[in-house]
């Protein structure tokens, strides 16, 4: 465990805080979760570098969410290794599996928004508990508003007075706030009407433009995947189906499911 | 005539010995009962005088009633030694030693302490005046009188074959010296009327702050703790479950240990007591209490699961997502006005 830390520590020398050179930011090796008799996981192996954009996608049911939540252990996986910044997460301490938790940024399906808070303390609020001072937090808080195209009196306005999308959209400077090394996305725009979806994908897109962090993205927007996605990952039965640059793999589907989505797209 | 008055003389003579005779009798009793002696002393100059007197009926024969008076005397007389001698001398001794222990007893009374004492009252209230200073003892002997009754009472009858003075020792030795002891005969047994009063009203208090206890545990379990058993169990959410606990989760338990911290040491405190409910059992009812709370904390203060999970992928500590999602969402109550000094959001825009 004190190796692991120390990793992670020598980690935090170099550009971003979390990655080395050459390594990958995360690395999934034969995860495993059932929830009682039935698989949600059987030994997905997955890879993401530093700046890389991951598009997973698959029928519901696949194991989507779930390996999302494995990887910040919102979920406890059954078997597998799951690696971050060159340390070993299914291992770590309560302490240190929250140090680790607060380099990855987490988009909810749902928002997850704090109904009490403005949008401004929901996205200061981790910025705090991590131990920064309140004004400085809620300055990059702003900030991180404003990247969303959430600044002026929105961000004074509490959830249940925001635009589904607006919601999305404070969940998502929430994540970035904290300048995160990984973030994950589980199904940010299923909940939203198409309208608002080109809202969130617009904000989506921009960030991976950026290109400063490595994101793994569930979703079922495929056009969004062809145009952003460094590498689709297809899920099915709680396996990988297949994986590869988006245009190959829907170019030339290898799997069931990948021919499906291939029908989908085209239609 | 002249024989019978020579049988009178000899007879007269003869209870004259016989009258000496018994007055040394008396005389050497008199000097043994002291208690009797001024008595027993008049009694003897009484026949010392009688002897004379009997010598100088001699001279009145002559009258023929000086018979009968003597006889009547002698009578008297012989009455008076019969009293004497059924005279239970053991049993007088006896109790002149009673009594005598009895006054040993009131003797060794502190009286001085006790005077000090009420000195002490005294010029701790010294701007009242005497009957007032009665009054606020007696209202304080009211105050303390839930604990110690003063007056109570305890009447023990046992068998007329047992031995009085073997009870009265067993008696004394088994409450100490605090508490005075009378033996007496048996007769009809009367309840203090005080003593049983502050009883009933002694145990009614008792009960009331039982039930009052309970349902402060009630509401202090379903107002502050049903939204941290919820969230507990949100966090245990993701988590396989321990086989050796899978009938009572991690929000349960809580709620029964935190039931049985509550309600044990309000109800020590608050002087509640049930027949046959001990410490033990308290605990136990406490922990009933939380257990029935734990399975209804998801209705009474159901806790956000969603914000819940959004603050663990946070990195936020549990005591972070308490104070600052849980707590703060919950109903109003104790932890909640606490929480309000610590939390760092309070619901409002800078």
């Amino acid at each position: 465990m004190g190796s692991s830390l120390h990793g992670l520590a020598l980690a935090t020398t170099g550009a971003r805080p979390g990655t080395r050179p050459g390594m990958p930011v995360l690395k999934v090796e034969m995860l495993a979760k059932r929830y009682g008799k039935t698989p949600a996981l059987a030994g997905i192996d997955l890879e993401v570098r530093p700046g890389e954009t991951v598009i997973v996608t698959g029928p519901s049911g696949c194991g989507k969410s779930t390996l999302l939540r494995c990887i910040v252990r919102l979920v406890e996986p059954d078997s597998g290794r799951i690696t971050f910044g060159g340390c070993d997460v299914t291992s770590l301490s309560y302490a240190e599996l929250l140090q680790v938790r607060r380099r990855i940024g987490f988009v909810f399906q749902h928002s997850n928004l704090i109904a009490r808070l403005s949008a401004l303390d929901n996205v200061a609020l981790p910025l705090i508990a991590a131990g920064a001072p309140p004004d400085a937090a809620r300055e990059r808080a702003r900030a991180a508003l404003d990247r969303v195209g959430l600044a002026g009196p929105t961000a004074h306005r509490r959830p249940r007075e925001l635009s589904g999308g607006e919601r999305q959209r404070v969940a998502i400077a929430r994540a970035i706030a904290p300048n995160p090394v990984l973030m994950l996305w589980d199904e940010p725009t299923a909940s939203l009407d198409p309208i608002l979806v080109s809202e969130v994908v617009d904000v989506m897109e921009d960030l991976v433009r950026a290109g400063d962090t490595a994101m793994v993205i569930v979703t079922h927007e495929m056009r969004f995947a062809l145009r952003a996605a460094d590498r689709l990952v297809l899920l099915d039965h709680g396996a990988v189906a297949e994986q590869g640059a988006p245009a190959d793999v829907f170019a030339n589907p290898m799997s069931e499911v990948g021919r499906k989505y291939r029908r989908l797209l085209e239609s | 005539m002249r024989d019978k008055v020579a049988a009178l003389r000899s007879a007269l003579d003869l209870a004259g010995v016989r009258a000496v005779e018994r007055a040394k009798a008396i005389d050497e009793f008199v000097r043994q009962m002291n208690p009797a002696a001024t008595q027993l002393a008049r009694w003897k100059a009484t026949l010392s005088g009688l002897t004379g007197r009997v010598s100088g009926i001699r001279a009145l024969l002559a009258t023929g009633r000086a018979g009968v008076v003597v006889s009547d005397m002698l009578d008297a007389t012989n009455t008076v030694l019969a009293q004497m001698q059924s005279m239970d001398v053991v049993g007088m001794r006896e109790a002149v030693r009673e009594v005598s222990r009895d006054l040993g007893a009131v003797r060794d009374i502190d009286t001085g302490s006790i005077i000090r004492e009420l000195e002490y009252i005294k010029a701790s209230l010294p701007n009242l005046r005497d009957d007032e200073v009665g009054r606020s003892i007696r209202l304080i002997d009211r105050y303390i009188g839930g604990e110690v009754i003063p007056g109570d009472s305890l009447q023990i009858l046992v068998d007329s074959g047992v031995d009085r003075a073997g009870a009265r020792m067993a008696a004394e030795k088994r409450f100490g010296p605090n508490v005075r002891v009378y033996v007496s005969p048996a007769g009809v047994v009367e309840p203090g009327v005080r003593s049983q009063v502050y009883r009933v009203l002694h145990e009614a208090r008792a009960t009331v702050a039982a039930l009052v206890s309970f349902v402060f545990s009630l509401l202090v379990l379903a107002l502050d703790h049903a939204a941290i058993v919820s969230a507990i169990r949100e966090f245990q959410r993701g988590k396989a479950p321990r086989r050796r606990a899978r009938n009572i989760d991690a929000g349960s338990a809580y709620a029964m240990v935190v039931g049985a911290a509550i309600l044990v040491p309000v109800f020590i405190m608050s002087g509640a007591k049930v027949p046959y409910f001990g410490t033990g059992h308290v605990a136990v009812l406490g922990a009933a209490i939380g257990y029935l709370v734990s399975t209804q904390s998801e209705r009474i203060s159901p806790a956000s699961g969603e914000e819940i999970t959004a603050g663990m992928a946070m990195g936020l500590t549990h005591t972070d997502i308490m104070r600052e999602i849980v707590v703060p969402s919950s109903r109003p109550g104790i932890l909640s006005l606490l929480n309000r000094r610590k939390v760092r959001f309070r619901g409002t825009a800078d």
